[in-house]
């Protein structure tokens, strides 16, 4: 990703900050990371590739990391 | 072709519909994000306005939610699966 979450801008935004974690994770637990908003795809873009969200736009099999069988 | 522009325009429907739905789920733990409200709220918009246009110029997109002129426009063609590709 090319950008820093925890050091955007965007946590201005809130009222409260919001961290990428829970401040006291459990162990054997499984945690989400909160999403930070960067910049949207145009809608008809969005449509084409499944989410609006840049950072969520990963197509099964592109990144070997996160492919299991290609 | 008259069909092709009805086409982009549900497309475009499509679209801006697709964007609400991702907006709303993010707004869901996010519902502080004036900036995305904002945008969400001007989606809105313009999926009704397109989709005014859309039903001005070729009919009702549903027949629960939209007007008829008489005869009764939602038995008109084409079906969904009339579509020619």
């Amino acid at each position: 990703m090319n950008f820093s979450p925890l050091y955007g801008m965007n946590k201005l935004r809130y009222p409260y900050p919001m961290p990428i974690m829970p401040v006291s994770p459990e162990l054997a637990h499984a945690y989400v990371p909160y999403q930070y908003y960067t910049r949207l795809y145009p809608p008809m873009v969005g449509l084409d590739k499944g989410t609006i969200f840049p950072g969520l736009d990963r197509p099964y099999g592109l990144d070997p990391e996160y492919t299991i069988d290609a | 072709m008259e069909d092709v522009s009805r086409e982009s325009l549900l497309r475009e429907i499509q679209a801006a519909d697709f964007t609400i739905i991702e907006l709303n789920l993010y707004l869901n733990t996010h519902p502080y994000d004036q900036q995305s409200i904002t945008i969400y709220n001007n989606m809105v918009q313009r999926a009704k306005a397109l989709r005014d246009t859309y039903e001005r110029l070729y009919g009702p997109l549903t027949a629960r939610f939209s007007f008829s002129k008489c005869p009764w426009q939602w038995i008109e063609s084409p079906w969904p699966w009339e579509w020619q590709n």
